[in-house]
């Protein structure tokens, strides 16, 4: 009986720590399983957190403080607080995209409650950042407002359909396609504050109408091209002051060879320019960019012509990339009365500048102009601008 | 003496091929696309994919593309090999023409893991990953392997 009891408890003794071992690992198991599919879990979590997150409106922007000193007559040394812009953009399905910009530019301030006559105020109808002579805009009773300064621009507000490859198109206000600068211009990634001075005089800034873009495979080469029809200068988002419009292009070929090699052309007409009197105002321009390795070549040219007056400028920029670097030089010209060759109007700049990029966000410029004017009568004179840019997105 | 002369050197050798293997693993970058897409891509193909040239697949669909964060080797190896420029460039470059509205086809920046598990998951996906996270090739296809220079 004893021998009975004895040998089962021995056993019993004997196999407790594997009984006991076999529980544990039962229960490894087990917790691995459940590990196993909590990890499932989460990577599933994190997999539709971010892929909804792709779909969310996007904020971003730019801002930049300047420090701006010159040689020139009467000029006063000061700090500009140039631009304050925000972006909005969002997918609207998969080919719908919705990309606007709203401009803050020299700190605006606009306050008071003043009275006033119907007539009309001088305003930067077409945005090139100079109120030219004849460049008004209506009022009516109440509307001039009493302490003003600096501007608020909706820059750009439009719908893409994205269509495919060859061909997307897009309606709104967008950046007029002529040239390169004139939309590659953001003080994030140009590298000086000083635009060429022909741009914007030639083409319009921005246009409100609908385009038709894409890129087209020629063998191992590519062409892209814009078309559009809008609004001409001077016209308001709200309507046009003629019946006609204006119509563009822009073509660049982009060639398999260094890192990248671009050649192209753009053409703009407008019958009936409201900024120009309703005159016909034609540009057209050429425009070219070429990296290898640190080193890229950028340049554009452009002449337009209206009843009046001709205009003609260009600008040729060697830039060299350097760690955290970027070191540049610039032939830039302009002649504003081009068929005019009794006087003298033609002004040059040559820039010389260093763009430090802090980080991903932020870069710090320095920037040297010396401006020839080709009438010996007006001062040559120099104007240096040192500034921050920081770009508020991620 | 001999002995410890024989272990010391042994620890060397074996401290180098592991050191080595590491550094080779970590340089290494794989292009994925899904497993049931047919297409066969070249250095010169992918660049024109991610310098927004090319946006669709022959079959017509729109290319998906992913990026990894410009802050990590795998992009740097795979900005300087395919695009020419470091990984910070490359992620400016296509910042600016973001910002330009110029974009037709944007590439999403997600992490190693969920840039593996994206691709697997879309047929229409491409994106790139160092060599030796890849265990499972049962969902991607790897198109080229990119080797740091």
């Amino acid at each position: 009986m004893f021998k009975k009891l004895i040998v089962p408890a021995f056993v019993g003794l004997a196999l407790a720590p594997a009984i006991a071992s076999s529980a544990t690992l039962k229960e490894l198991e087990d917790r691995i399983n459940q590990l196993e599919e909590e990890a499932l879990i989460a990577t599933e979590g994190v997999y539709e957190l971010s892929t909804s997150n792709d779909n969310r409106m996007k904020i971003s922007g730019y801002t930049d403080v300047e420090y701006h000193t010159s040689t020139k007559k009467d000029s006063v040394d000061g700090f500009r607080l140039h631009h304050m812009s925000l972006f909005f953009e969002k997918d609207l399905g998969s080919k719908w995209h919705f990309f606007s910009e709203i401009e803050y530019e020299d700190a605006p301030k606009f306050e008071g409650e003043g009275e006033s006559q119907p007539g009309t105020i001088p305003f930067d109808v077409d945005g090139d950042g100079t109120i030219d002579p004849g460049e008004v805009i209506a009022v009516s009773d109440g509307e001039v407002i009493d302490d003003a300064q600096g501007k608020i621009f909706v820059e750009a507000v439009n719908l893409t359909y994205k269509w495919r490859q060859e061909a997307n198109f897009r309606i709104g206000r967008m950046f007029t396609p002529g040239g390169i600068w004139n939309v590659d211009h953001y003080p994030t990634f140009v590298p000086t504050q000083e635009r060429p001075q022909h741009i914007r005089k030639m083409f319009p800034q921005v246009m409100d109408g609908a385009q038709v873009f894409g890129t087209v495979a020629l063998g191992s080469s590519f062409a892209n091209y814009d078309l559009y029809y809008a609004n001409g200068t001077g016209n308001t988002a709200k309507h046009d002051h003629n019946q006609a419009k204006a119509t563009g292009a822009k073509l660049s070929l982009i060639f398999p060879v260094l890192n990248h090699f671009e050649l192209g052309a753009s053409v703009y007409n407008d019958p009936e320019d409201t900024a120009k009197n309703d005159e016909e105002y034609s540009a057209t321009g050429f425009h070219g960019k070429i990296k290898a390795g640190p080193v890229t070549l950028q340049f554009e040219q452009a002449a337009s012509a209206w009843d009046v007056d001709e205009r003609e400028g260009y600008y040729a920029q060697l830039l060299y990339d350097w760690d955290k670097y970027t070191f540049g030089v610039r032939n830039d010209y302009y002649d504003s009365d081009a068929d005019d060759t009794a006087t003298e109007s033609g002004k040059t700049q040559n820039s010389v500048f260093v763009n430090y990029h802090v980080n991903k966000n932020v870069t710090l410029k320095a920037e040297y102009h010396a401006v020839d004017h080709e009438d010996d009568a007006t001062k040559d004179y120099g104007k240096a601008v040192f500034s921050v840019v920081g770009y508020l997105g991620n | 003496m001999m002995k410890y002369k024989n272990i010391c050197l042994k620890g060397l050798v074996a401290g180098f091929l592991l050191t080595t293997t590491i550094a080779a693993q970590a340089a290494d970058v794989a292009v994925i696309i899904h497993r049931s897409n047919p297409e066969t891509l070249s250095i010169q193909q992918i660049k024109d994919i991610y310098s927004d040239r090319v946006t669709t697949w022959r079959s017509g669909q729109r290319i998906e593309i992913y990026n990894l964060p410009d802050n990590q080797d795998a992009a740097d190896v795979f900005a300087r090999e395919v695009l020419g420029m470091s990984g910070q460039a490359a992620a400016a470059a296509e910042l600016q023409r973001r910002t330009n509205n110029t974009l037709k086809n944007p590439s999403k920046t997600k992490r190693e893991r969920l840039v593996l598990s994206i691709v697997a998951r879309h047929k229409n996906a491409i994106g790139y990953v160092p060599e030796y996270m890849i265990k499972d090739k049962s969902k991607i296809r790897v198109v080229r392997i990119l080797k740091e220079k």
